[in-house]
């Protein structure tokens, strides 16, 4: 059964509430005063769910969070705006051919507070003009043509044409909340700080390929602040840094460590890891990441088992392109890094062949791993074919 | 160039051999956003030999410039202390050399010393300048420098004297006179700390801005860092011979840890150098192979390696020149604990009642280097005296309370933790309402921050010492209370939480045990918590809880020995008869095993007044009828009235009729009245005889045919009591014997007939009974136990001993059973028991009265109260009345005094009772009529429910110091009162070690003396080996200090101990079990009230009589409930 997805404000939960046929579950996201504090997934009883669960549920998952949130509201703390010192903001928007999803992520982002951001879309290579007519529906949304395929390519694009000192990325497919971007710039505070992450939820858990992406590869990374310091991580540990689907990115990066690497993500062979590998160099070179939950952003994960089935094999291509890219980057963990990633999964993995309950679908794990495999032969390929074209 | 006024700014700015520095420097300083009219630089050329000073002086700046020369080098701090010197600004700006500063830099220090209004100091931030070829060393230092940058910049950062940094830094003139300047010895190094120090201790205020910082061009040369870092190691070194107080904030104090190549870099530096440095030039060596390969994890431990020796080897070459240096480093840490070398620190009162603000002004006003936050009358916790930092402002106020520990202390006390706690019937209302210690209210939101799955040691720094904690069952009170506070009391839900949280509490109870250095307590509490627990309704069981096994024996199905898993020391069961609960029952583990004829015999020592009541209601009671006429209810049985005046709650009603009417229906149901004719009995031919009967068979006159008999009676062949009555011309009239025997078995006589009869049998809501007593006597003809009981040594128990001591064993099992040869039979005192079968040499060397059976197995130690040697002689009923004209006592006070004395160390004052004024409590006893009895008489006024004839009161006199013989004894007899004094038998002789705290120590009574008192009347009873408080220790340690403190006397005295005080009064079910086994049949805790007859024996309660109790409060006391 479908599960439902549901917003409350914690500091005033509904004695009760009725959710839509059909719905074997909930899962809700409890804010306080607006901010996220928490989720849960609740069962739905009766096409109820009770408020004395619901506050149960609240108090398990978000008690400390909005306990914390009430101490600092005691003591006139307020909440982490960004003050005045906070960076200004471009926000890019990377599409392909997918103009139906790109107009409810416009439609989010017009909503979002004025504080002098912009906003470009970035169209990388669409087959037809239907991106550029839903960008002209949108008067304060400047269009930038990108006409080399790529994923990264386009981030780079977007890093070229900011006109602020930070670019905020979110796919097409998603829809920012309305506090992600302030959230977001608030993160900047130190000035070692080069990127910032937020939370990423899913829009509709509406069938069971969407189901399975969020437990598996679901890009929560929990509700608590975290700085992840290059001077002490693992910046090889980026898997809990976040995702690309919300970062934002001081533009210092292509001085400092460089911008994205041409040869990763969609629209090339290698499918993904561009933004682990962007995350991998920050923290390598000593500066900060920062995740911070308040920066929310909505993603409609792949509805079909075949989209999902395709995008565990381009994750697994992409893990290990770019694990492939940094071995020849001279890192000589690399391959290590190879082994240990695969050995984390095989516990699921054997799981998963031998149909054990609760495991991921056994075409799914194959399909990922299927993915390692052609992996470090996909970076070659792609940047051979990048060099043809330079 | 000539001025009129003297600019408001100099820069101070020391160079050496760097040329092209200082001339950016200058060039930076010229365009930046600060009027050139209003500063000077003054350089000071530090032993040049490069052409600064010709390069400097040949320049023409809009500024004023000064240069100065300084040869040959004498180091930084010499040249900043000249440049001040010669500068004649107002506000002092120090900048090294290296600096580039941003423009705003001027502006920005003057900015914020015209805003401070007080003498301020501005740290203007070095920004170290990366690059993209930075190396991995180069990036480790930058972030360095800005992760420091990172914590400064928050508003309500608490500046540490280590945080000042000379690179660019600013106060007024006056504040660095004031001081004294750098001091020069550090050879500039550390010498910023140094000053920092001073400065906050001058009581300057600090603070950081990056726009007035700039840019630093650092050193990227290793051999460099590594001089650096000796020179830091050195530089430690002088500041802790300068300020030892500062130890702990130092690196020197802190050793390698368990790291094990740290620690053979920690001993090279101590003892091996040349080893040391090679190991040390080795690993340098491979750094650059390591960061070509990009093994950033190895290459980050060896560098940390290679700084780290760096640094041992300067303060160990800085530590030697006096010598030894492992010895000059000890001393340091000697002086950096010693109290004596420490600051007074303040510690202020912060309420934070009056609200944050007001709270923030008196920080500002006070400027406490600590503080006790209070919210009224509730304490909420502390913010710490921190060493070397800045003492506490308003400002700094809100971020301390945003630490977890603190902040939810002031949530909850502020009320606004409501929303997680939700309004659940069965919680109580407010929060923290009346907790009685520290430690208590530590637990309280330690708990609280457990349940949310934080850690809650950080809260440990609020409990001063073992004192705090001195209230164990607060502590653990409190701590079940947090832990469970916003979850409703239902069993499943508790259940969860704690086995969610049961590793982070057991965590923290062993860091608090470390801590409070109060052995045991960790599990005093622990268990405290778990019996909480374990009593909560509907928790699922059997559910074992960290030591605790929580159990629900259901009396109607059949018990059984239970076998427990290891670790576990104690079962607490929930009681219940065919499901509603009677109440909760706690026993210990022995063995591995809670036998079934312990469980059984608590049960009906516990729940079977309760139990009868039940089954009565079922049955006997059926033909009451109750009748509602004139606002009140009453029984009647036909036409009698049984009982009136009944409330009008249902249960309640039969509760309070089964009090009234049970005892007597017991009785009939027992022995139907209307005596059958004599019949001959044959005693058995011991002295004096034995006969034996059955209380449920039916009770005629005997005839005997001797004068004197003893007569043990049985319930369904279990032994409850003997007596030793005297015939009439060989007859025993069955009327007498009844009265008598009722008398002497009292409740026993109930206790047994319940377990014997009720326990364990499927009995029905409909079962009278007396069918259950017929089937109880004819379970026992069918028992087969085969097993064979011998007596050791040749004794003479009552007739049905044998089945006593088998039934007291689980099936099968050999074992050694202690009989009752001191204790009087009929007691509820003492029930059956198993004790840890280690200590059972030790009970068959004192020959005591024991049985042993044969069985399989590791012999077990049991204890068996139905095997009794002695019969008793029965008072004729209302013999003890005839004394009781006028005044009767119905509660006794039992007085609790400790050493009766001249004088003593102030802190004991509580304990030590002038003789004069004992003397006047004494003479006010005599002349108000008191007289003293002995624990032996109080129990059998107490079994009978009758009242001790006069007024009666006892003297009890706890730890047995010396002066008892000298002062109190003399005075006791001269008003012809007696006294129980209680031994601590391992330092009999000696001195009161155990109160070490306390502050001295007092001599204690010697065997000879106390044989001598004994002799006199003095009775003596135990009060434990060692003095520790039983609920630290496990059942075993338990039992053996019991035990142990009563052979010991019994040994030296050659008569019988009885009587147990409880060492600090800490006592709990388990403690009252095993003492009881251990052979004692008194049990006196400090429940501070008198006893009625109705308290349990091992559990009466003392009045303590303090030093301070003037008459009156010593009369108040006496009078008091």
């Amino acid at each position: 059964m479908p599960t439902a997805i549901l917003q409350l404000e914690a500091s005033a939960l509904p004695p009760a509430l009725d959710i839509a046929p059909g719905y074997g579950h909930a899962l809700v996201l409890f804010r306080w005063h607006g901010r996220p504090v928490g989720q849960s997934r609740v069962p739905v009883v009766g096409g109820t769910i009770r408020g004395e669960v619901l506050r149960q549920a609240a108090l398990d998952c978000a008690g400390e969070q909005i306990a914390a949130c009430r101490i600092r509201e005691h003591l006139g703390l307020g909440d982490e705006a960004p003050g005045p010192a906070a960076p200004s903001c471009t926000i890019a928007v990377c599409t392909r051919d997918r103009p139906e999803d790109l107009t409810r992520c416009l439609e989010a982002l017009s909503r979002l507070p004025d504080d002098g951001q912009e906003i470009v879309v970035i169209d990388s290579a669409s087959a037809s003009d239907a991106t550029r007519r839903v960008v002209e529906r949108f008067p304060r949304v400047r269009y930038v043509r990108e006409e080399r395929p790529g994923l990264d390519i386009a981030r780079n694009r977007a890093l070229a044409e900011a006109r602020h000192e930070v670019v905020a990325y979110t796919d097409d497919d998603a829809a920012p909340d309305e506090g992600w971007l302030r959230a977001l710039r608030a993160g900047f505070a130190d000035p070692r700080t080069l990127c910032v992450t937020g939370l990423t939820l899913p829009i509709e858990l509406e069938t069971p390929a969407q189901e399975w992406f969020e437990l598996s590869n679901g890009f929560g990374r929990g509700y608590r602040r975290i700085v992840h310091d290059g001077i002490e991580a693992d910046p090889f540990l980026v898997a809990r840094v976040g995702a690309g689907v919300n970062m934002a990115l001081r533009r210092s990066v292509l001085e400092l460590v460089g911008g994205f690497d041409e040869a990763l993500d969609a629209g090339t062979p290698t499918q993904s890891g561009g933004d682990h590998d962007i995350f991998t160099r920050i923290l390598a070179a000593g500066y900060c990441i920062v995740y911070e939950p308040s920066a929310l952003n909505w993603h409609r994960h792949r509805r079909e088992w075949h989209e999902l089935q395709r995008a565990l094999y381009g994750y697994g291509v992409g893990v290990y392109a770019y694990i492939t890219r940094h071995f020849l980057n001279g890192e000589w963990r690399a391959p290590l890094l190879a082994v240990q990633w695969l050995r984390s999964q095989l516990p699921a993995l054997v799981g998963s062949l031998l149909g054990r309950p609760g495991r991921m679908p056994s075409d799914l794990a194959i399909a990922e791993l299927r993915g390692c495999l052609a992996g470090p032969g996909a970076y070659l390929r792609s940047r051979r074919r990048l060099r043809k074209q330079g | 160039m000539t001025r009129i006024t003297p600019p408001r700014i100099s820069v101070v700015t020391p160079t050496h051999n760097r040329r092209e520095s200082v001339v950016r420097l200058l060039d930076r300083l010229r365009d930046g956003t600060f009027p050139a009219a209003q500063f000077e630089v003054v350089v000071v050329a530090d032993g040049c030999v490069d052409d600064t000073l010709a390069v400097l002086r040949a320049s023409a700046y809009p500024f004023a410039l000064q240069v100065l020369e300084q040869s040959p080098g004498r180091g930084a701090a010499t040249a900043r202390n000249r440049g001040a010197a010669a500068a004649s600004g107002e506000i002092m700006i120090f900048i090294d050399d290296d600096i580039e500063p941003l423009p705003t830099l001027l502006e920005a220090h003057a900015a914020a010393h015209a805003a401070a209004g007080e003498p301020l100091v501005v740290i203007g931030a070095p920004i170290p300048v990366r690059t993209p070829d930075s190396d991995l060393q180069h990036i480790a230092v930058w972030g360095w420098w800005e992760q420091q940058f990172e914590q400064m910049r928050l508003p309500g950062h608490r500046f540490t004297y280590d945080q000042v940094f000379s690179g660019i830094l600013s106060m007024p003139a006056a504040l660095f006179t004031g001081v004294g300047g750098f001091e020069v010895a550090l050879n500039s190094c550390r010498d910023d700390s140094e000053l920092g120090l001073r400065l906050i201790r001058a009581g300057a205020r600090i603070t950081y801005s990056r726009a007035a910082g700039g840019y630093h061009h650092e050193m990227r040369d290793r051999a460099r860092l590594i001089l650096r870092k000796q020179a830091e190691g050195k530089a430690d070194v002088l500041l802790a011979r300068k300020y030892p107080d500062l130890w702990w904030t130092l690196r020197l104090s802190r050793g390698p840890g368990r790291s094990l190549p740290l620690r053979f870099l920690h001993r090279a530096a101590r003892t091996m150098p040349r080893l040391g440095d090679a190991t040390a030039a080795l690993l340098a060596a491979t750094l650059g192979p390591l960061e070509r390969f990009r093994l950033r994890n190895t290459w980050r431990q060896v560098h940390a390696g290679v700084m780290y020796y760096a640094y041992w080897r300067g303060a160990m070459r800085a530590l030697a020149d006096q010598g030894d240096g492992t010895a000059a480093l000890a001393e340091l840490a000697r002086r950096g604990d010693d109290p004596a070398s420490f600051r007074e620190v303040k510690i202020l009162e912060l309420d934070l009642a009056a609200g944050l603000d007001a709270a923030e002004r008196l920080l500002d006003r006070e400027r406490p280097d600590g503080a006790r936050v209070r919210l009224g009358e509730q304490w909420i916790g502390d913010i710490p005296a921190q060493l070397g930092a800045e003492p506490l402002r308003g400002v700094h106020l809100r971020r301390q309370l945003t630490a977890p520990s603190l902040g939810w202390a002031v949530l909850h006390a502020e009320g606004l933790a409501s929303f997680a706690r939700p309004a659940v019937a069965g919680t109580p209302a407010g929060d923290d309402a009346e907790l009685p210690t520290e430690g208590a209210r530590v637990c309280r939101v330690a708990g609280s921050l457990l349940a949310r799955g934080k850690s809650a040691t950080a809260l440990l720094v609020h409990l001063a010492d073992g004192r705090s904690v001195a209230e164990h069952d607060a502590c653990a009170e409190a701590l079940f209370e947090g832990v469970f506070a916003d979850l409703a009391r239902d069993g499943v839900v508790l259940a969860a939480r704690w086995a969610q949280r049961a590793g982070s509490l057991e965590e923290f109870l062993v860091a608090l045990e470390r801590r409070t250095a109060v052995p045991g307590i960790a599990r005093s509490i622990r268990v405290g918590f778990e019996r909480r627990l374990a009593a909560v309704p509907s928790l699922p069981t059997p559910l074992r809880l960290g030591l605790t096994e929580a159990l629900a024996i259901e009396v109607t199905a059949p018990l059984t020995d239970l076998t427990i898993g290891e670790g576990i020391e104690r079962v607490v069961a929930r009681i219940t008869v065919q499901g509603a609960s009677l109440g909760m029952l706690e026993l210990p583990v022995i063995d591995g095993m809670v036998a079934a004829a312990v469980m059984r015999d608590a049960i009906a020592d516990r729940f079977g007044w309760p139990l009868l009541g039940w089954l009565f209601e079922r049955t006997a009671y059926r033909e009451i009828t109750l009748r509602h006429d004139a606002g009140s209810w009453s029984a009647w049985r036909g036409d009698a009235r049984l009982a009136e005046g009944l409330p009008d709650d249902a249960a309640e009603r039969w509760a309070l009729l089964h009090d009234r009417i049970g005892w007597e229906t017991f009785v009939g149901l027992l022995w139907p009245a209307g005596a059958e004719a004599a019949y001959p009995v044959t005693p058995s031919d011991v002295s004096p005889p034995w006969i034996s009967l059955e209380a449920s068979a039916p009770l005629g006159d005997l005839r005997v045919g001797v004068p004197r008999v003893a007569v043990a009676l049985h319930v369904a062949g279990a032994p409850v009591v003997a007596i030793e009555v005297e015939t009439e011309e060989g007859m025993l009239r069955a009327s007498v014997l009844r009265d008598q025997l009722l008398i002497a078995g009292g409740y026993e006589l109930l206790a047994v007939a319940v377990r014997e009869a009720l326990l364990g049998q499927p009995f029905g809501a409909e079962t009278p009974m007396e069918s259950l007593l017929a089937a109880a006597v004819q379970r026992s003809h069918e028992a087969r136990d085969t097993r064979t009981v011998t007596a050791y040594p040749a004794l003479s128990f009552a007739p049905g001993w044998e089945r006593a001591v088998r039934t007291a064993i689980p099936a099968g099992r050999a074992a050694v059973v202690l009989g009752r040869r001191a204790l009087p039979t009929h007691t509820a005192v003492a029930r059956a028991a198993l004790l840890p079968s280690a200590l059972r040499e030790e009970f068959l060397a004192e020959g005591i009265p024991v049985a042993e059976v044969n069985g399989s197995g590791t012999p077990l130690l049991g204890y068996s109260p139905g095997a009794f040697v002695r019969a008793e002689t029965v008072l004729p009923a209302g013999a003890d009345l005839v004394e009781s004209h006028g005044a009767t006592t119905h509660r006794l006070p039992i007085l609790m005094y400790h050493r009766v004395a001249p004088e003593g160390v102030a802190v004991r004052d509580r304990y030590r009772m002038a003789p004069a004024r004992f003397e006047e409590q004494l003479r006010y006893l005599h002349d108000s009529g008191y007289r003293s009895v002995t624990l032996e008489e109080w129990r059998r006024a107490a079994e009978r429910r009758r009242p001790l004839p006069g007024r009666a009161v006892l003297f009890t006199f706890d730890d047995g110091y010396r002066d008892f013989q000298d002062q109190a004894w003399p005075l006791l007899r001269r008003y012809g009162f007696g006294a129980t004094v209680f031994l601590v038998t391992g330092s009999v002789g000696r001195w009161n070690t155990w109160d070490e705290s306390r502050g001295d120590e007092e001599p204690l009574l010697e065997w000879d003396a106390i044989r001598l008192l004994h002799a006199q009347g003095v009775e003596f009873g135990a009060h434990s080996v060692s003095h520790r408080p039983l609920s630290l220790l496990s059942p075993e340690e338990i039992a053996a200090e019991a035990l142990r403190s009563r052979l010991t006397i019994e040994r030296e005295l050659g008569g019988r101990v009885t009587a147990f005080a409880y060492p600090y009064g800490d006592e709990d079910p388990v403690i009252h079990h095993l003492v009881g086994a251990a052979g004692f049949g008194y049990g006196l805790t400090c429940r501070p009230t008198t006893a009625d007859g109705s308290m349990p024996m091992l559990v009466l309660p003392r009045l303590e009589v303090r030093g301070s109790d003037d008459l009156a409060t010593f009369a108040a006391k006496l009078a008091a409930p």
